[in-house]
């Protein structure tokens, strides 16, 4: 690298220390300068008088952060109840396990006398805690951060909204496996009750932010990339 | 320094001239900035702080894209340069654009009469 070549970069890291904006739009800032800049230089221009031109790196930068201002996307103010709602969910899960460890030490069932073989069992029930509590409790974790990242900026990257997606068809699948667990687990029932079991399921879960919000966030995504892969 | 009407007055048009320049030809940001300004006798000159602000608003709503460049116009190499051609949605804002301002050009002219 020539002396000029440092003495550019130097100059453009200065004026992107100085600009208000995301590191993404910093970037595009710098590497549009840089071309500008080495443009510039092709027709002849010297590095000085360029630089004297733009001004100093405060002036250089004041200028786009002048404008940025309309054109920085800051997406939707709703993004941050999802994030709240997500901080919640993670105290409520860190509560819960300190809880959970407690109760479950608790519960240790002791069969058989002080003199005679002892068995002891763990009434613990792993499969049953999973579909109840963890698989909702994920779904909702996931579907958050998906709505979250699908308000944080107006303008999604394809990439982005692939994400996203996969964020909401996650939650999708684990619900439709709650929803036939819900309904094996119901087993032992008469077969006249099995049809209100699948209501009473179907009506559980639609009910259940669990099960909507993934979806929501699911179609939104799809939209999203469908608008994008039609405007190019 | 330039009056607060002028400058209210360009930035209510520059986006349409912005797309009117990449539609008649695709270019890169220097060579944007230095049409504008001969073309506009001086009135449009822009500082890089003011035009790629308004490249990435355009880009980021679909109505130009742009494609980095490593060959000259001779065609040998030179430095990376982005081209920013306009896109259909772009064609057709432009034309709804050029539309409206004609409207408005006459509705104002009928207000404060021609350039006398």
């Amino acid at each position: 690298m020539t002396i000029e070549e440092q003495e550019i970069k130097k100059y453009i890291n200065e004026i992107k220390h100085l600009i208000k904006a995301p590191n993404s739009m910093k970037k595009r800032i710098s590497a549009d300068l840089a071309q500008d800049i080495n443009a510039r230089i092709e027709k002849g221009e010297s590095f000085a008088d360029i630089r004297q031109d733009l001004g100093t790196p405060v002036t250089a930068a004041a200028s786009f952060n002048t404008e940025l201002c309309d054109c920085i996307d800051r997406g939707s103010k709703w993004q941050y109840l999802f994030l709240g709602f997500l901080a919640l969910l993670c105290v409520f899960a860190i509560a819960m396990s300190i809880f959970h460890g407690k109760a479950a030490a608790s519960s240790i069932g002791i069969i058989g006398g002080a003199d005679g073989p002892t068995s002891i069992f763990l009434t613990y029930d792993l499969p049953s805690l999973t579909f109840s509590i963890i698989i909702p409790f994920i779904s909702i974790a996931l579907s958050c951060v998906a709505a979250y990242l699908l308000l944080r900026r107006h303008n999604l990257s394809r990439k982005y909204l692939y994400i996203t997606l996969a964020l909401s068809a996650v939650p999708i699948i684990a619900q439709i496996i709650f929803f036939i667990y819900n309904i094996v687990s119901s087993s032992g029932i008469l077969l006249s009750d099995l049809n209100s079991t699948i209501i009473f399921a179907f009506c559980y879960n639609l009910l259940s932010p669990a099960f909507w919000l993934p979806i929501v966030t699911f179609v939104v995504s799809l939209v999203k990339i469908k608008k994008l892969n039609k405007n190019h | 320094m330039e009056s607060k009407f002028r400058q209210q007055l360009k930035k209510g048009v520059l986006e349409m001239v912005i797309l009117k320049c990449i539609n008649d030809n695709p270019t890169y940001g220097y060579e944007l900035r230095m049409d504008l300004a001969h073309k506009s006798g001086g009135l449009l000159c822009l500082k890089e702080g003011t035009l790629y602000p308004i490249l990435y608003r355009l880009e980021d709503a679909g109505l130009i894209l742009s494609e980095w460049q490593t060959q000259s116009e001779q065609g040998g190499r030179c430095a990376p340069k982005k081209y920013y051609t306009i896109s259909p949605i772009g064609s057709e804002m432009l034309i709804q654009q050029k539309a409206e301002w004609a409207q408005f050009y006459n509705c104002i002219n009928n207000f404060v009469g021609g350039t006398e």
